[in-house]
């Protein structure tokens, strides 16, 4: 909800070309995607629980795949949501 | 079985928060009896605690998870299957395989033992506070011990790799319940209320805290475009 809010106040004219996006996964070694840990990839999920497109995201076309697998592996475990259509989480 | 490739496992069964105890410990006690019997190295077992399942599954609102690591070969994964889905009480399993082809005589054990001991029943009934699911807490972006050697980007791709990655990987756990617990102590004010009025303050202040982040990683750039524009 919050969010949503700030990305409205955020949203600005931007000129030139787009800002090239680094996947964050590839930039930070020590960060391992874990399907154990969910909360590690909150932001590459939307908050209703779908996987962020990657030419959103930014990711990398590999961690993209292992992204998906551990968001498919955490929401069978019932570690996150497959949708969160009715409640806020 | 001796014959057979030997492969290191991990095993996430996620259990009835309401079912009787005494049916709890039966299936765990079956579940390592069955490890000992199909000759089964045990590597590490860990009690998660109570979490609130991300969705209902059989009218269950809540979930004990446990979480085994093992050497063993695949038929024990085939009598294990069979045995959870009988189970009145387990909600949802899942095995993954972490390392193919493991020798377990030159395996070293040691560096990742651990063994939790099964909860007591109070336990499980006081188990309150580690209600939030993973999905709640926030990332934990400490740096974690011998995970950095892994750069080519060859390697991952297809299979779970080299050995630093499993150490890693059972390090990660702790690592979630070391987030809970800090957040915890830090919000125990709220927590003292019941739970459902303290979560939604505690979600929405840490959602707040990420975004700088983000925004700070973007405004330099911003920055410097403006500047090459004038």
């Amino acid at each position: 909800m919050r969010r949503k809010d700030d990305d409205k106040k955020k949203k600005k004219k931007r000129r030139g070309p787009p800002r090239r996006k680094v996947c964050s996964f590839c930039t930070d070694k020590n960060a391992k995607l874990d399907y154990k840990n969910p909360a590690m990839f909150k932001r590459f999920v939307t908050e209703r629980g779908k996987i962020v497109p990657r030419r959103i995201s930014g990711m990398c076309a590999k961690h993209q795949r292992e992204l998906c697998r551990a968001v498919k592996r955490a929401r069978h475990l019932a570690l996150m949501p497959y949708t969160s259509a009715g409640s806020a989480g | 079985m001796s014959e057979e490739r030997i492969r290191k496992y991990e095993t996430i069964v996620v259990t009835r928060s309401d079912a009787d105890h005494g049916a709890q410990r039966k299936l765990h006690e079956k579940l390592t009896g069955l490890m000992e019997e199909s000759g089964v190295r045990p590597i590490r077992f860990e009690y998660w605690g109570k979490r609130r399942l991300a969705y209902q599954i059989k009218k269950a609102n809540k979930g004990l998870y446990f979480y085994h690591t093992y050497l063993s070969s695949s038929s024990f994964l085939a009598e294990m299957n069979r045995m959870l889905k009988l189970s009145n009480i387990v909600l949802r399993y899942m095995t993954v395989m972490l390392k193919d082809g493991v020798n377990p005589d030159t395996y070293d054990f040691e560096s990742e033992q651990h063994f939790d001991t099964l909860p007591t029943e109070s336990d499980v009934k006081k188990d309150r506070d580690r209600s939030r699911t993973g999905w709640d807490e926030e990332f934990s972006s400490k740096p974690k011990a011998d995970e950095g050697a892994e750069a080519p980007p060859k390697d991952g791709d297809a299979a779970p790799d080299a050995s630093e990655k499993p150490a890693g990987e059972s390090d990660e756990p702790g690592a979630v319940t070391e987030a809970a617990e800090a957040e915890g102590e830090t919000k125990a004010q709220e927590k003292a209320e019941p739970e459902a009025k303290a979560e939604p303050e505690a979600k929405a202040e840490p959602e707040v805290k990420t975004e700088p982040e983000t925004e700070a990683a973007a405004e330099p750039n911003a920055d410097k475009n403006a500047e090459e524009e004038e």
